[in-house]
């Protein structure tokens, strides 16, 4: 009975539907088209004018309309209405949008972006969610926000994902897992971004970044800093600023690295840093000096990867510093208090540690260092560090990066050798270090030739003959400590055994001692070093060496007996006389005019005199020399027999001093001077 | 015969065009998006507020507690159950949670994925039909969700649906379901006979082009909401024409996207206006 009245006298029933299938297709949200929008009683609101596009009324459903399924009874989109973002109420004013729909008063509303025109997800090259065009590769987004699809002012998009992302399993990703817009900014969520809290989007930012987030709690974690730093930061930060925003922007930033501050274009590469790190900037107490190591000039000539450096970079202040890492190891703690740096922190990329890490990444021909006696790790320096104070980096202890002077000296503006200095903090004559007491060779000195070695100022220094780097050039290149020093290694520059290259390197005339019967080099000695110490000599003169006691009356005659003498090396070259008297004492040629002092030098009993002086072994005899003829040089060390033009003779009898003594007789007393006869005969 | 008939139609055919006044407006911005409401026996009005996650329980005096259950993330719809609890839908977890009358959780259905409850009724026999929104069917199924039969299948014409959304029953048993995109109401037995339809689609007064909330009173007279054109749609009877409600000076009350539609137990027709997220109370004279 029911289900016949119903039918009876329900009008509705059994009425056919007015509008066919196909016009309901369209006007199921057309409204605006169906047949009876011209009845006066319709109920569609007014909606013909409220949608424009380019400026003119579009046939584009509004919003109401969307939400009338979308409301949660046909498809269920409440979250999405009530997202934070892109809500129609957003002040657009300032972009140019074209081709895209828009609300009242030219407000974006869902159909700017959505149509149910576009091809299904599921179909091939089909839209996801029902999109006017693409966001895998941001298009959609861009079409609004041109001014933000320029590179190097925004953050890249189009880039591969990080591998170790941790952004939740919901975020966007693009092609071929690329960053796009909607990987930082996921629309018609309740919350605007993952991780934004506020004004704060550090933990955005460290998703993907995360090793750029160590810079919380370090003295660039600015925001901290202008709450611990007395009297706040010399600029002015808006309120709730986070870490990375206070030095980034990730719209509309300058430069590569997105700055969100004002870059000085003459800085160049290192604007980024000079900006605060000038004497008027944030970070003046750490201005930089324009001088030490250098920066901008310089390029690499070879791949650095542990700095991530490529052939042909530069050399800029991130090169060795990353200023997101205060402590590249972790582990010191942070205070945001402006502490002082260490060879382990200082927002470098690498410690300055017992390797060495940071400045043989590129100094690798330095590397040798580590294993050596100069390694900060050898006990030695523990008492020096505890001493000084000083940083105990491998490099950092002897080298100052950003001074004028790159050698850690005190007061180095009014030290005149540098390197001497330096040495001679831990190799000074003290009470506890006397190992270089005695003479040594002369320092200071005007080398007067170019060679290649360093000098201090063209001066003879430590480092001309040594490099502290490095042990030995031909044996014992890294070997450790505590090694006894030979010809071979002592941190000499250039090799000097067997062959004494070193010393020749200035001493070049002397090289007529090879191949001579004075050519007395060894497995640990080469010829030089046989008479000569470079240190602990006997005496300044020819830095000779300290020998056993030996007979000779003279400073000379002690030092040649010692071998020619019955138990020494040149036991079957012993003279039998060799006195002159000393009473009679001579003028030098050189002061006489005649020539040079070391054509017949004269001597005291233990130096030599450049004035008036007796006549000594060395007055005849030039023990580097077998012959003053170069035509008799001798190629061999054969023990030969020697006579007027040879044995180690300096200079032809006849240009000698002897005859304003000894008159015609010169040529005889010359002759056997050391003969005891027939010296006396003449 | 025709002329009885034609007086028959006569009667039934009038209605008494309520007059009808806004008494109440409840809660202005604290919801969002609020979709369904029931009230329950003891008068207290139920709003579901599922962007917010929760469901809203209000006095008479605007005052009202919120409910929060850990298996509840987006309740969708509500209906007072006959015990005196409450009965909850929601699409996201695929729950229906049943509430007994201290509004604890009773029993929680698991329901299938696939299944998109936008609506729940209890009906005799302890058993539920529940509104599967996206299968355009009705599931028929007893409290522990064991589906017993269906009722339904997509299409425009007979027993079918173009994404049901809301039901209802009267008195006398009969059951009422918003039929959103075909625009009508699907007049069903308890049983499952299909009885008819009320209203077509359309844009007119008489027609529906969005139907959402359905709720009947104990006199028969039932009410449905158009979203999108923002009317009411009030029917005296099943058989009688129907009207828009309107105020006495018979302008047309046009709400922001109004959704669930229930009877208080005074008389007063609680409407959710989703677009505003406020609760309505309506008088009807």
């Amino acid at each position: 009975m029911l289900a016949v009245s119903t039918l009876l006298f329900n009008p509705a029933l059994g009425q056919k539907i007015r509008s066919d299938k196909k016009e309901k297709k369209c006007v199921i949200c057309h409204a605006q088209w169906h047949v009876d929008r011209t009845q006066e009683d319709q109920l569609i609101p007014d909606i013909e004018t409220n949608i424009f596009l380019d400026g003119r009324p579009a046939m584009v459903s509004n919003e109401e309309m969307c939400l009338s399924c979308h409301d949660g009874y046909v498809l269920d989109s409440r979250e999405v209405f009530n997202s934070a973002n892109h809500r129609g109420d957003l002040d657009i004013s300032h972009l140019k949008i074209q081709g895209l729909p828009l609300g009242q008063d030219g407000k974006i509303y869902c159909g700017t972006c959505h149509t149910p025109h576009a091809l299904k997800p599921d179909q091939r090259g089909g839209l996801a969610p029902f999109l006017r065009e693409q966001v895998t590769n941001s298009t959609l987004c861009l079409d609004c926000h041109s001014n933000q699809a320029g590179d190097h002012k925004n953050h890249p998009i189009h880039v591969k994902q990080p591998a170790n992302h941790k952004l939740p399993e919901s975020a966007f990703f693009g092609d071929n897992n690329s960053v796009e817009c909607l990987t930082c900014h996921p629309l018609h969520r309740t919350q605007a971004a993952y991780g934004v809290e506020g004004n704060d989007r550090s933990e955005l930012c460290s998703a993907c970044h995360s090793d750029y987030f160590n810079i919380q709690l370090s003295d660039h974690d600015l925001p901290l800093v202008a709450e611990n730093k007395k009297g706040g930061l010399p600029f002015s930060m808006s309120t709730n600023q986070d870490v990375c925003a206070t030095c980034h922007s990730s719209h509309a930033g300058k430069g590569p690295a997105i700055w969100a501050m004002d870059l000085k274009p003459s800085d160049g590469g290192n604007a980024v840093c000079l900006g605060c790190h000038s004497v008027e900037g944030s970070g003046r107490e750490k201005a930089f000096k324009h001088a030490g190591h250098p920066v901008a000039d310089e390029q690499f000539a070879k791949d650095i990867p542990v700095l991530g450096i490529s052939a042909g970079d530069r050399i800029l202040c991130t090169t060795c510093h990353n200023p997101h890492q205060w402590d590249s190891t972790q582990s010191h703690q942070l205070s945001s208090a402006n502490e002082e740096g260490t060879e382990f922190t200082s927002f470098l990329r690498l410690p300055d540690d017992e390797t060495g890490q940071l400045c043989t990444a590129c100094h690798d021909n330095k590397r040798a260092i580590i294993q050596s006696d100069h390694s900060t790790t050898r006990a030695g320096f523990e008492q020096y560090f505890a001493k000084s104070g000083q940083v105990r980096g491998q490099c950092s202890v002897c080298h100052e990066t950003h001074a004028a002077v790159n050698l850690k000296v005190e007061n180095a503006a009014e030290v005149a050798d540098l390197s001497k200095t330096l040495c001679e903090s831990c190799h000074g004559i003290t009470k506890s270090n006397p190992s270089q007491a005695g003479f040594n060779h002369p320092l200071g000195e005007d080398l007067g030739i170019d060679f290649q070695l360093p000098t201090n100022g063209g001066q003879l220094t430590c480092i001309t003959c040594h490099d502290p780097h490095i042990w030995g050039t031909v044996q014992d290149t890294s070997l450790t400590k505590d090694l006894v020093a030979s010809d071979a290694n002592s941190f000499l520059r250039i090799a000097n055994w067997p062959e004494p290259q070193l010393c020749l390197t200035c001493h070049e005339d002397q090289n007529s001692i090879m191949m001579t019967d004075h050519d007395l080099g060894d497995d640990q000695q080469n010829a030089c070093s046989v008479c000569h110490s470079a240190h602990k000599a006997q005496g300044q003169y020819g830095i000779l060496s300290v020998w056993d006691e030996s007979a000779g009356n003279t400073y000379n005659e002690s030092f040649c007996f010692s071998c020619h003498q019955l138990e020494g090396r040149a036991a079957d070259k012993i003279p039998e006389a060799w006195t002159h008297p000393q009473k009679y004492r001579t003028i030098t040629p050189n002061l006489r005019g005649s020539g040079k002092w070391i054509d017949f030098p004269l001597f005291d009993h233990d130096k030599p005199n450049k004035t008036v002086g007796f006549i000594d072994c060395f007055t005849c005899h030039d023990p580097h020399t077998w012959s003053y003829n170069d035509l008799l040089a001798k190629q061999h060390t054969d023990n030969d027999e020697g006579d007027f033009m040879t044995s180690f003779l300096r200079n032809p009898s006849k240009q000698t001093l002897c005859t304003d003594c000894h008159g015609p007789n010169t040529l005889w007393k010359f002759k056997y001077y050391h003969d005891p006869q027939k010296r006396l005969r003449y | 015969m025709k002329i009885l008939l034609i007086l028959l139609f006569l009667v039934f055919s009038l209605v008494a065009q309520p007059a009808a006044e806004i008494i109440y407006r409840f809660n202005k911005g604290q919801m969002n998006y609020p979709t369904d409401i029931a009230v329950l026996q003891d008068g207290r009005i139920c709003v579901a507020d599922g962007v917010n996650g929760r469901v809203l329980v209000f006095k008479k005096s605007g005052k009202f507690k919120e409910l929060r259950f850990p298996a509840m993330q987006r309740p969708l719809g509500l209906a007072a159950d006959l015990n005196g609890g409450l009965l909850i839908t929601d699409t996201q977890a695929d729950v229906i949670i049943l509430l007994n009358r201290k509004l604890k959780v009773n029993s929680i259905i698991q329901l299938l994925k696939v299944v998109d409850a936008t609506d729940v009724l209890p009906v005799s026999g302890d058993m539920l039909w529940v509104v599967d929104n996206d299968g355009h069917r009705i599931l028929i199924m007893d409290r522990q969700g064991n589906i017993e039969s269906e009722v339904g299948r997509k299409g425009s014409s007979g027993p079918t649906f173009n994404y049901p959304a809301s039901i209802a029953q009267d008195s006398k048993g009969q059951i009422f379901i918003t039929d959103v995109l075909n625009g009508r109401v699907q007049l069903f037995s308890e049983y499952g006979s299909y009885y008819g339809q009320v209203a077509k689609w359309g844009i007119t007064p008489g027609s529906m082009y969005r139907p959402k909330g359905v709720a009947v009173n104990e006199n028969g007279a039932f009410v449905v909401t158009d979203s999108f054109t923002g009317v009411i749609h009030y029917y005296q009877s099943q058989s009688s024409k129907g009207a828009l409600l309107s105020t006495r000076e018979h302008e047309l009350i046009r709400l922001k996207n109004p959704l669930g539609v229930a009877w208080g137990n005074d008389g007063i027709l609680w409407v959710v206006e989703s677009g505003s997220g406020d609760l309505l109370g309506v008088k009807l004279n």
